[in-house]
């Protein structure tokens, strides 16, 4: 049940990672992407693709997306109580702060008080009890089984207390391999990033510089990477075949596990047939197509086999609009009609999937916003459903059940109460043996499925394409949103 | 000329005072809230309210503007809500990558327009003037990003003459700067050349027409200083609103071009703040264009004025 790590293997990790790199960081990496950076507060990004680079966590993931691996912290025990630490010594932020046990308290603090998506992951931190610089104790009012995934996650980077304090998110601050140069960069549209010559691990960087190149036109992105202005780049999935034509090496990572949110299960879809009959209309394979060229996956369920929560006996609801009028009688054929909010990003598949509503009689209008718009609505009570996802309920199904029907969840903005989950959940909280924990989530699981809570599951894949000759290999993390690992990338002799 | 220039002057204050109060209403009556999108998806209520707060959003409207206006004056635009940099020191930093593009698109429009304009209205009917009212019209369909996603393709990606995208300052390298400002100057002076070269061909096909260059030709004056002393100069005059027109669309199409070549003008900066609902960039960067647009009309006026006497007030 409990994730326990200890750090003698986490070293030697470490130390073979490290010979991997041979002498150090050199060249620089000009690398091609659609985001935009705006500032350097880590909580309030929808991805790593900046923060990546300057701020690191106290654990990390492995390339799996969920195996914990060392970061600022080299050894943990994880109890039902307790949490227990031992930090990296010698590692200073960017401002020349030291890294220790304080600036972690300080960290959690300001997380755990930020009312950020991310804040929900702390709140069960009662106490953090700091012994000596380098070990540090986090007193948990419950218990967490996914405490570290949620220090992995980029909701929890370790930032500079002096930055936290003086909120002057102009500058970054973290401990990471690279530093920001705002002199050379263009805020929005080209950044740049120089080795920190007191990062910690050397021996485990690729390269020496960074240029991020923002790169929002998809033509403009292939141009670019084709005359050599970027090696590497995130494309849109209708560059890819005129990339490859080119010569360039594709790669296609699962970054998202989206799905159709039932958001207000207290009115419009309390029904539970009418929730079933849209998991019956809706076409995944066809909305997958539409929406990303094939670069999506539909799959059963929230979490993949191997990971807490997985249940080999639950299925994706089938395409079957026959069975899906059936469900819509049994309801009564209630008349539904509502806005589907979309934006430039989700555009195809909202359309596409408006129509499939259509056949069983159901009126979703869709309704363009900008990117600006639609992230400001899409998961409040203004709108009863929506396709999309959110980091925060990736991590693990204890974080699924709180984020998205949890009493206070954030992704449960009609605040409609699960009694049947909520003693499924209840239950597996009390429960400290992993085993039977994870049959328990197993039955959540189940439940979800039956009742139609969720459905429409499918992987959304992030895609770039790179130049062989130049990068030999492009390293992202699984179900982790703009997960391209800059540590990890090295260039050619 | 003194009162033509105080009237335009006092008008472009008028004009300019009115697009920054439309500006201000119509972007408080869009419904993405800045608040939200800056704090994440879970900020509570009172959370919020402290950033309404701190931003002056929970003000009324009036006191809001009034407070913005007054910043403005003293070059004080607030504070961008997602950056936390003051927006005049974007501007600043964005404003010579936007004067330099749009300043060589519009010379490149004026001269390739009337260079063209001229030599096919001195030779209507024949091949030359056929090529280039063809190539005119082919200009006027093509649209500017389209076109500047080809060149892009064509000079950059294929023969490798200029960078594909990226702006190089001119303080840091002169050719790097002026290479990279080809193409985006290119793209961008197309439509505004087809424009002007057309009524260019217009003008002085009108003017070699009329009464008194055929009175002159009848007096035996060479032809090519009839051109060079009487038709240029009488051409230019009807031109000039045109040029105007023409400079402004530059202007407005600025950040078209500026996204597809990712040039951190002032156009981009725009663009990025419609999309994320940045409030004050946006009110920062519209005044600005609407700034620049009043400048290029009030020198058109002026220009027009010592030109003609006739437009003068009197």
């Amino acid at each position: 049940m409990f994730l326990k790590n200890i750090a003698a293997a986490a070293g030697v990790l470490a130390l073979c990672a490290g010979s991997a790199y041979g002498s150090g960081p050199k060249g620089t990496l000009h690398y091609g992407t659609k985001i935009q950076l705006n500032n350097w507060n880590p909580l309030v990004k929808p991805n790593t693709t900046y923060t990546g680079i300057v701020y690191e966590g106290l654990v990390k993931v492995a390339p799996d997306g969920f195996t914990i691996q060392p970061g600022l912290a080299t050894a943990w025990h994880l109890t039902p109580t307790k949490l227990d630490l031992t930090l990296r010594s010698g590692v200073v932020f960017h401002d020349g702060t030291p890294f220790d046990a304080e600036a972690v308290k300080k960290n959690i603090e300001w997380i755990k008080n930020s009312g950020s998506q991310w804040a929900a992951g702390f709140a069960i931190v009662s106490k953090i009890v700091v012994k000596d610089p380098t070990h540090v104790s986090f007193l948990l009012s419950e218990q967490a089984p996914t405490m570290l995934h949620r220090l992995a996650s980029r909701g929890a980077f370790m930032v500079s207390p002096k930055i936290i304090e003086s909120g002057a998110w102009t500058k970054d601050g973290g401990t990471g391999p690279w530093t920001y140069d705002a002199g050379a960069s263009q805020l929005g549209t080209k950044e740049v990033f120089h080795y920190f010559d007191r990062y910690w691990a050397p021996q485990n960087v690729g390269v020496k510089s960074i240029v991020v190149h923002v790169l929002q036109d998809p033509s403009v992105a292939l141009n670019a990477l084709v005359a050599g202005y970027v090696q590497a780049a995130e494309l849109s999935t209708s560059q890819l075949p005129a990339a490859k034509a080119a010569g360039f090496k594709l790669k296609a990572t699962p970054t998202l596990v989206q799905h159709i949110l039932f958001l207000d299960r207290k009115k419009t879809f309390a029904d539970e047939n009418v929730r079933k009959a849209i998991c019956l209309a809706a076409d995944m394979k066809a909305l997958t197509e539409a929406g990303y060229d094939g670069y999506a996956t539909p799959v059963s369920q929230k979490f993949p086999p191997g990971q807490p929560g997985y249940n080999p006996n639950v299925h994706a609801y089938p395409h079957d609009v026959v069975a899906a009028k059936k469900y819509m009688a049994a309801a009564g054929n209630p008349t539904i009609s509502f806005i589907l909010p979309m934006y430039p990003g989700n555009r195809n598949v909202m359309t596409l999937f408006a129509q499939q509503l259509r056949q069983i009689g159901i009126d979703a209008k869709p309704q363009l916003m900008t990117t600006g718009q639609y992230f400001t609505y899409y998961q409040s009570d203004k709108y009863p459903l929506q396709i999309n996802s959110s980091a925060t309920e990736n991590l693990g199904p204890l974080d699924y059940y709180q984020f998205r029907f949890g009493p206070g969840g954030t992704g449960n903005p009609f605040h409609v109460d699960v009694p049947g989950l909520d003693a499924i959940a209840k239950r597996a909280l009390a429960e400290t043996d992993e085993k039977a924990q994870n049959k328990i989530w197993q039955e959540a699981t189940q439940y979800i499925h039956d009742h139609a809570l969720d459905c429409g599951f499918f992987e959304q894949e992030t895609t770039w394409a790179y130049d062989p000759k130049k990068i030999p290999d492009l390293p992202t993390t699984v179900l982790h949103p703009s997960a391209l690992r800059y540590n990890e990338v090295k260039l050619a002799p | 000329m003194r009162r033509l220039i105080a009237l335009r002057l006092a008008m472009s204050v008028v004009s300019l005072l009115l697009v920054a109060g439309f500006t201000f209403s119509l972007i408080r009556l869009s419904p993405a809230d800045p608040v939200v999108l800056a704090l994440g998806e879970g900020a509570t209520a009172a959370q919020k309210q402290e950033l309404r707060r701190q931003l002056g959003l929970d003000r009324p409207l009036a006191v809001q503007f009034s407070s913005w206006i007054g910043g403005v004056l003293v070059g004080d635009f607030g504070q961008s809500i997602f950056t936390h940099r003051p927006v005049s020191q974007s501007i600043s930093d964005a404003l010579p990558v936007t004067l330099s593009l749009v300043s060589g698109g519009i010379v490149l429009a004026v001269v390739i327009g009337i260079t063209l304009g001229f030599i096919a209205g001195l030779r209507p009917g024949t091949w030359v003037d056929r090529l280039v009212t063809s190539g005119v019209s082919l200009a006027l369909a093509v649209p500017g990003f389209w076109l500047a996603l080809l060149l892009g393709l064509w000079l950059a990606v294929t023969w490798r003459l200029f960078p594909v995208a990226g702006y190089t300052p001119l303080s840091e390298n002169a050719l790097h700067w002026t290479q990279g400002l080809v193409l985006p100057c290119l793209a961008l002076s197309v439509h505004g050349a087809a424009v002007i070269g057309r009524h260019m061909r217009g003008v002085v096909i009108d003017v070699m027409d009329s009464p008194f260059v055929e009175a002159i030709r009848a007096r035996g004056t060479p032809r090519s200083l009839i051109v060079k002393r009487y038709v240029l100069k009488n051409a230019l005059v009807p031109l000039l609103p045109v040029i105007g027109i023409q400079a402004a669309v530059v202007l407005a199409t600025s950040p078209v071009i500026e996204k597809v070549f990712v040039l951190p003008g002032v156009g981009t900066l725009m663009v990025n703040a419609v999309v994320s609902s940045d409030f004050m960039m946006l009110q920062g960067t519209i005044l600005v264009f609407a700034t620049l647009l009043i400048i290029v009309n009030l020198l058109i006026d002026i220009g027009l004025g010592i030109l003609d006497p006739r437009i003068r007030p009197q």
